[in-house]
């Protein structure tokens, strides 16, 4: 690694800027992330009143964000019942924000090499029939936005569309493990996902792909 | 006396009130929500006078919280620092440890302390600019009464988190200095005694005295209250009145 690039990621890794993981996403209403952290004043209302136990306070392991809520999606997802932006003091939830679709905690993107869904289609356009192919659709199913956020391309494959709240119920829900559907928080560039310390998770996607889905 | 025992209802009533409170919200009753960061009280919004000048440091003024400091602030013009010696969960735990006599002893060991208000100013501003610096809250994470009460919800609801350290450390620190959070570190309580004006509710010292010293002895806050009175450090719990034998009753509220 040349100087300048150790000096580069010794900077964008200050503690007191956003840090952005898979899976791990705001509460709904939730504004830029910047502006949240010096907005949020860690009085955990919203924890105290999220009736789903989804939202978590941020320990030592994330930094400069200790206190402030967080949804880990393969823990629970939100089920958005919308209690928690009601109750924020200071606005770093947006009060306005009251309706499921008004959501943008972040995207669900789906790991076509370990879905079973996408595994049980190559293995029908291969003629595989040795009965070892699962035919899954649980996160299709478990969707509040259901047919909206996803749908089944071709009644086989699940495919995430721009309605997709990133609620994180499909990745709670999603049966293999690692989560073959993982959600990308809202803010969270490209430079960021390839720094992530999940390591798969670069090697399994094509990012131009995701680029392209995501904006 | 009566005073020493509405002080300790409020302050046990308080105690549980941050463990049952959470209890409630599971139960789907929200009269009382939220933590001593920010509550809500039957839509009557209370926030902690520190945390909002915190917010101004980093450069976000939260207007819903500008309205919400109103009631604290008041309480502090009328009855001072009340809110440490009444509300405070940490107060409460300390004089809890008070309660078994070998804590007590090793609490109560040494040397008379001195308060500085300097030294304190110089805290309180010194953490207001490291807030402002990292541009984010961080007050929160060394104010006991919001570390607690926050805890205590995750308790309830979760399981506590990292930052219930600080409380372990902060009794830890009370071996070495009573009450040195309280008197020094606690943004809460400093933020507070900033309201106290000549006029506030405080003890006092008039006329003669036998000199014993067991008022002294006793102020949790290190005060002396025969020369310092009326003090930022006093938090009107109201013990040197209640030691004081002397008939002639030197000390008394100037209320």
């Amino acid at each position: 690694m040349r100087f300048i690039d150790k000096v580069r990621r010794l900077l964008n890794e200050n503690p007191f800027y956003p840090s952005f993981k898979i899976n791990r996403m705001r509460p709904p209403g939730a504004v830029e992330e910047g502006k949240f952290m010096r907005l949020c004043i860690r009085c955990a209302r919203c924890i105290e009143v999220c009736p789903y136990r989804s939202l978590h306070r941020a320990g030592a392991s994330d930094g400069a964000a200790v206190g402030t809520p967080y949804i880990y999606a393969e823990g629970r997802g939100c089920y958005m019942c919308m209690l928690c932006t009601q109750v924020c003091p200071t606005g770093a939830l947006d009060k306005e924000v009251n309706e499921r679709e008004e959501m943008s905690a972040g995207r669900a993107v789906i790991d076509k090499n370990t879905c079973y869904d996408y595994l049980y289609a190559s293995a029908v356009a291969e003629g595989k029939t040795d009965g070892s192919a699962l035919y899954c659709n649980i996160c299709y199913n478990s969707c509040p936005l259901q047919g909206k956020a996803i749908y089944l391309k071709n009644m086989e494959v699940p495919v995430v569309t721009e309605s997709c709240t990133g609620c994180g119920i499909c990745a709670e829900r999603c049966p293999t493990s690692p989560c073959s559907i993982n959600i990308i928080p809202t803010g969270m560039s490209v430079f960021e996902r390839e720094t992530t310390d999940v390591p798969e998770f670069k090697a399994d996607f094509n990012t131009d792909n995701i680029v392209r889905e995501w904006q | 006396m009566r005073y020493a025992v509405l002080r300790k209802v409020v302050q046990y009533a308080v105690f549980a009130g941050i463990f049952i409170v959470p209890v409630l919200n599971l139960m789907e009753i929200y009269f009382i929500r939220g933590s001593f960061i920010s509550l809500d009280i039957g839509g009557l919004a209370i926030a902690d006078p520190a945390m909002f000048f915190q917010t101004v440091f980093t450069g976000n003024l939260a207007a819903p919280l500008f309205a919400s400091v109103v009631i604290p602030v008041i309480m502090a013009l009328f009855f001072g620092r009340i809110w440490c010696s009444f509300f405070c969960p940490y107060t409460t735990v300390m004089e809890l440890l008070e309660k078994i006599p070998p804590v007590r002893q090793a609490l109560r060991r040494g040397k008379p302390r001195q308060n500085s208000k300097r030294a304190r100013a110089a805290i309180f501003l010194g953490l207001l600019f490291i807030t402002g610096i990292a541009g984010i809250p961080l007050l929160n994470l060394i104010s006991p009464p919001a570390v607690l009460s926050v805890q205590a919800i995750l308790i309830i609801k979760k399981t506590p988190t990292v930052e219930m350290l600080f409380i372990i450390l902060a009794v830890g620190l009370e071996f070495l200095s009573l009450r040195f959070i309280c008197r020094y570190i606690c943004p809460t309580g400093t933020c507070l005694s900033l309201f106290i004006t000549p006029r506030t509710l405080s003890p006092i010292h008039a006329g003669e005295c036998l000199n014993c010293g067991n008022c002294a002895k006793i102020c949790p806050m290190g005060v002396d209250p025969v020369s310092d009175l009326p003090s930022p450090f006093c938090h009107n719990c109201g013990e040197c009145i209640d030691i004081c034998r002397d008939k002639r009753k030197p000390l008394k509220w100037n209320g």
